[in-house]
């Protein structure tokens, strides 16, 4: 439209178009909502409508070949977590999805307290070498990245079997005179988890430390703090959202972990992972898998909560 | 050393060489002081000078490359900066951020292994030495830059260090605030009685400040004297020009401490410590407000230059002349007190004679 006087003063035809954009300029709210609308739409399709099926289907009966019965609703799958019924009909506690879920939990905890104990002093090192290498380690960090995840798992089988390079190595060096059983315990699933997470465990940290005022640390020493109380009670306040990120991050993939457990723990080294899986899989109970995942995500976000509540109030207050 | 007794820091020979090979940069090259207890003394310098360089070697945060360094007499070169009884301001302030700042003035107490109660009460009198009292409960990151400064001195005086070392405190504030933590400064350095060594490149406050003052250039102490020794009597050309506005202008020796021959002819009668024998190419340093400005009209008397106006500048306080002197090769300043209000004496163009002053005459080494 070329711009001339009498365009101007005669009133346009309303399309669409010139409509929303009046109502974006007047309108603070339907702007806020048509920025947001994206960010929106992509949380509601891949988030909440999968998580809402899920949450549908573990109130549902299961099919007899796989699937659910739609329609017919059952609170069957959140019983059959804790309870087993027994020949004639009685209820009885079922301790075993409970033991999984609390070796889960107990391997998580010990994989996340080793990539504190590894990923911290990696990450402080880094953070305190001169520019220019900071980033040829990061890279570094990130090289396992390059590989595929169940290949890494393969190499580490290779490692830790009776034959492999670990009991080869001990026995050439007369350190042990048989094989020791390394794969398929709990020690070969934590090994490969820690081995897996590592690097979400010194990264945060890495953020957090680089950024931390060296001046500060002066400042600690000369008020008579020496190194380990220099450590306590500036370096590490000054590094805990990092440490609380790093943990988070190492800590609810554990819990959900697949592939590691599956390939390196043994039949009685199961975890809450290979236990939904299976469920969708060879016991074809898919009411139960989900329910079992609800299970663990209300469990993560009740720590969630917990972790939020302590750690958001301002740190010496309390 | 006054009164006879211990200095509170002793440098001897002090050396810091940083990097190695063809990379080093010898920060301090043979440095040697002597600081007076209860002494406000300045490390003035421009930047790359190594006054932090001798600060943080003092602190314990580098350690020197040779020479030694005495507290109240005991060698404390090698000791980590915790073990040492001096105490810092830095020039960031460096407080904790995640501390309150009663929890900052607490933190040097702490480390002492003070029980609870004796820190609360030093904490609130530190705080009320530094008229802090009400923001206790506040975090650095809620103070302005002058609460911050306050608190980091509040802190650094908690352990009542035998030195305290302020690394350019002042230099992150405005001119006005500047002025009051000055006066500040000095209050808290009187009622302590701690021996205060102080870093700056800004001349002025280590004049108004100090009770001596160190100039340092290139790694090494040019002149150590009062505030007034280094400004009236600066014994090279570093010194009189880092210091103040200063006129140079080239003379011979005609007699020994007495008498300066300056190109255009004329003797001038100066000052000289360092004993130039006759016939010598020296020097001169003149300070631009120890100089009249006369009329033609005025009778000339021996020694009086002549000159002509070649720019006015107006001060408020007093006037800047930017005069040519007859024979004399450069621009020559004058400084004249604007005693009649903003009307200048002479304008630019104007005819004039330069008398100075009998001892404002200092001759340097080059």
């Amino acid at each position: 439209m070329a711009p001339s006087r009498q365009a101007r003063s005669t009133p346009s035809p309303i399309s669409p178009f010139t409509s929303l954009a009046n109502l974006l300029r007047r309108s603070q709210r339907a702007r806020l909502i048509l920025l947001i609308a994206p960010a929106l739409l992509i949380i509601g399709v891949f988030m909440l409508l999968p998580l809402g099926l899920m949450a549908y289907v573990s109130i549902l009966e299961r099919g007899i070949n796989g699937g659910v019965q739609w329609g017919v609703h059952t609170v069957d799958a959140y019983v059959a977590f804790l309870f087993e019924e027994d020949l004639l009909g009685n209820l009885a506690i079922n301790p075993d999805y409970l033991q999984i879920f609390g070796r889960s939990f107990l391997l998580s905890f010990v994989t996340t307290a080793a990539c504190l104990a590894i990923g911290f002093p990696a990450a402080f090192y880094m953070a305190l070498q001169p520019e220019k290498y900071r980033n040829l380690l990061i890279f570094l960090v990130t090289i396992p990245f390059w590989t595929n995840l169940l290949i890494r798992n393969y190499a580490w089988i290779l490692l830790l079997r009776s034959n492999g390079l670990v009991n080869e190595s001990l026995m050439g060096l007369g350190l042990i005179d048989a094989p020791i059983t390394l794969l398929y315990t709990n020690f070969a699933i934590t090994l490969g988890l820690v081995y897996s997470f590592l690097p979400f465990m010194v990264l945060p940290i890495y953020a957090s430390l680089e950024k931390l005022d060296l001046r500060l640390v002066e400042a600690a020493f000369d008020l008579g703090a020496n190194k380990r109380r220099a450590f306590q009670r500036v370096i590490v306040p000054l590094a805990l959202p990092g440490i609380a990120a790093g943990c988070i991050l190492v800590f609810v993939p554990s819990l959900g972990a697949f592939i590691t457990p599956e390939l390196l723990g043994g039949s009685r080294s199961m975890m809450i992972g290979n236990l939904i899986q299976s469920q969708f899989g060879a016991a074809r109970n898919w009411p139960l898998g989900a329910a079992l995942a609800f299970a663990l995500l209300a469990i993560v976000l009740l720590a969630m909560m917990v972790y939020l509540m302590r750690f958001r109030r301002p740190p010496g207050t309390g | 050393m006054r009164d006879g007794t211990v200095a509170a820091i002793e440098v001897r020979d002090l050396t810091k060489v940083f990097g190695g090979g063809s990379q080093e940069v010898r920060a301090l090259d043979g440095v040697s002081l002597t600081i007076a207890r209860n002494e406000f003394f300045t490390l003035l310098g421009p930047s790359g000078c190594g006054k932090t360089t001798l600060l943080r070697l003092i602190a314990g945060f580098e350690q020197p490359s040779g020479g030694q360094l005495l507290l109240d007499g005991e060698d404390i070169a090698g000791r980590p900066p915790f073990k040492r009884l001096v105490n810092t301001v830095f020039q960031s302030y460096a407080l904790f951020p995640h501390m309150t700042v009663a929890q900052n003035v607490a933190f040097g107490l702490e480390m002492q292994g003070w029980d609870g109660a004796r820190i609360g009460r030093r904490v609130a009198e530190m705080l009320e030495l530094v008229k802090m009292e009400s923001l206790g409960d506040r975090r650095p990151g809620q103070l302005s830059g002058g609460q911050q400064q306050r608190v980091a001195l509040a802190r650094a005086l908690a352990n009542a260090p035998r030195v305290l070392l302020l690394d350019e405190p002042l230099s992150a504030l405005d001119f006005k605030l500047r002025k009051d933590m000055q006066v500040e400064l000095k209050r808290l350095q009187r009622e302590t009685g701690i021996t205060f060594v102080f870093v700056t490149h800004d001349q002025e406050e280590a004049l108004t400040m100090s009770d001596r003052v160190a100039v340092m250039s290139q790694g090494a102490v040019q002149q150590v004297g009062s505030p007034d020794e280094i400004y009236e009597r600066p014994v090279n050309r570093f010194v009189a020009d880092f210091i103040g506005e200063t006129n140079f202008l080239p003379a011979e020796v005609e007699a020994a401490g007495t008498r300066y021959r300056v190109p255009s002819g004329e003797t001038l009668s100066g000052h000289d410590p360092h004993g130039h024998a006759q016939g010598a190419q020296v020097t001169l340093a003149l300070r631009p407000e120890r100089i009249d400005l006369l009329a033609q009209a005025d009778e000339p008397v021996s020694g009086d230059l002549a000159g002509r106006v070649a720019q006015v500048v107006y001060f408020g306080t007093d006037t800047l002349y930017f005069l040519e002197l007859d024979g004399i090769p450069g621009r020559f300043q004058v400084r004249v007190q604007n005693r009649n209000g903003a009307q200048a004496e002479f304008a630019a163009g104007a005819k004039v004679g330069v008398r100075v002053a009998a001892d404002a005459v200092q001759v340097l080494v080059d």
